[in-house]
């Protein structure tokens, strides 16, 4: 369907407010901002969308209204899951090894990061990203990964937030499964989740653990601790990737991208 | 996850991808044909799981559709793992019963994928508890 043709082929249709859609690509890229059509031409407009659940209106529904509306402001969520290609697993499964029987200190942080698959957020840009991690102090790599692996649930990592750039950045470099979810706020419901944020990248007292091992998140839940709706509870890579399309935007509340 | 058996249809289907390894033509493309109109009948029926690796027949010869099926249940099923681990994590140590859960679903895996898949890290058990066939494949 044309853009022209979705504005039309519904005119006497009328969608309640608070309700959260997800529009076909060709509709997503309708900008209702620009165009200067009464409300409810402009809501028809996007009927092809798909209703996901109440709790926040359609943005941008109508121009008047757009001029009292709070600013937009973007955060964004990245992640990205670990090459899970049979000889990059090899190659890591035995990396872990070799360490181990040498109890020397690796993989590297960014190693097994590359390895696991890694969440982060950015502000207003998609760079620098900023990941929840565990802070493991000395202990090598193969330690963290197989002690995140077992059943010592009384026992979770200090989490501590980083600049996590340059994995991510890594992670495209090598064409891993990458995806980027857009989120628009209202100005002051992007300052509360930045002041939430700002609190824990300095100091946090959560800590970390793979899912349903006694920690308060891993990367992938962590967002939620500063007030991020995030695509998926559950925590675990595969779940999580599987829960959002890469460059998917999600509105909350009203907000002017004027 | 829905794994609605219809159990003679696929026990049908799998007698006749037996028949097919083993068949020469012309009998061979008069045997897939009967093959891909029951597994067409199956799906229309409404049937939504996967038969197993050793009952399909060649991946080329397979329907579009059986084929995005069958990878959505061995997506479901890496995901249902990675639930299995977390279950593993939160229970009490030297409890069997998540390992074996853990294990029958990763032999279900097994099955339906015909051989050992990358799962996530936090999919896994320590390896003292994952199942043999997976440590030693890496």
């Amino acid at each position: 369907m044309s853009r022209t043709q979705a504005i039309h082929s519904s005119q006497n249709l009328v969608i309640p407010p608070s309700i959260i859609y997800r529009c076909t690509p060709d509709v997503r890229d309708f900008d209702i901002y620009d165009i200067n059509l009464p409300a409810s031409v402009v809501i028809d407009g996007i009927l092809s969308c798909t209703q996901l659940g109440e709790g926040v209106s359609v943005p941008g529904a109508n121009n008047q209204d757009d001029e009292k509306k709070e600013p937009c402001k973007r955060i964004y969520l990245h992640a990205f899951r670990g090459a899970r290609d049979d000889a990059s697993v090899r190659a890591f499964k035995q990396s872990l090894k070799q360490h181990e029987e040498a109890e020397t200190n690796g993989p590297s942080g960014s190693e097994c990061l590359l390895y696991t698959g890694h969440v982060g957020v950015s502000f207003d840009a998609k760079s620098p990203i900023y990941g929840f991690n565990p802070n493991t102090g000395d202990l090598a790599g193969w330690q963290v990964i197989k002690k995140l692996k077992s059943r010592e649930v009384s026992k979770p990592y200090p989490g501590i937030v980083t600049d996590d750039t340059a994995v991510f950045s890594m992670a495209i470099s090598k064409g891993l499964d990458y995806k980027v979810l857009e989120y628009v706020f209202p100005e002051s419901e992007y300052k509360k989740i930045q002041k939430a944020f700002k609190l824990t990248r300095k100091k946090t007292g959560l800590t970390y653990s793979f899912p349903k091992q006694g920690g308060d998140c891993n990367c992938a839940t962590w967002p939620s601790k500063i007030g991020l709706s995030i695509p998926c509870s559950d925590g675990a890579m595969k779940a999580y990737m599987n829960s959002f399309k890469n460059k998917e935007i999600r509105r909350s509340g009203e907000c002017s991208d004027k | 996850m829905i794994n609605n058996t219809y159990t003679s249809e696929v026990q049908k289907l799998a007698s006749l991808a037996q028949q097919i390894k083993s068949s020469v033509e012309p009998n061979r493309s008069v045997l897939v044909s009967e093959y891909l109109r029951q597994l067409n009948e199956l799906m229309d029926k409404g049937w939504l799981y996967a038969l197993g690796k050793s009952d399909e027949i060649e991946q080329s010869l397979l329907p579009g559709r059986y084929v995005n099926q069958r990878n959505k249940v061995i997506d479901d099923l890496q995901i249902e793992l990675g639930q299995l681990a977390g279950n593993y994590r939160a229970s009490a140590a030297g409890s069997k019963k998540e390992i074996l859960d853990y294990h029958k679903t990763f032999a279900e895996l097994l099955r339906i994928n015909g051989k050992v898949i990358a799962l996530d890290p936090d999919s896994e058990l320590p390896d003292e508890d994952m199942p043999k066939v997976y440590v030693d494949y890496w």
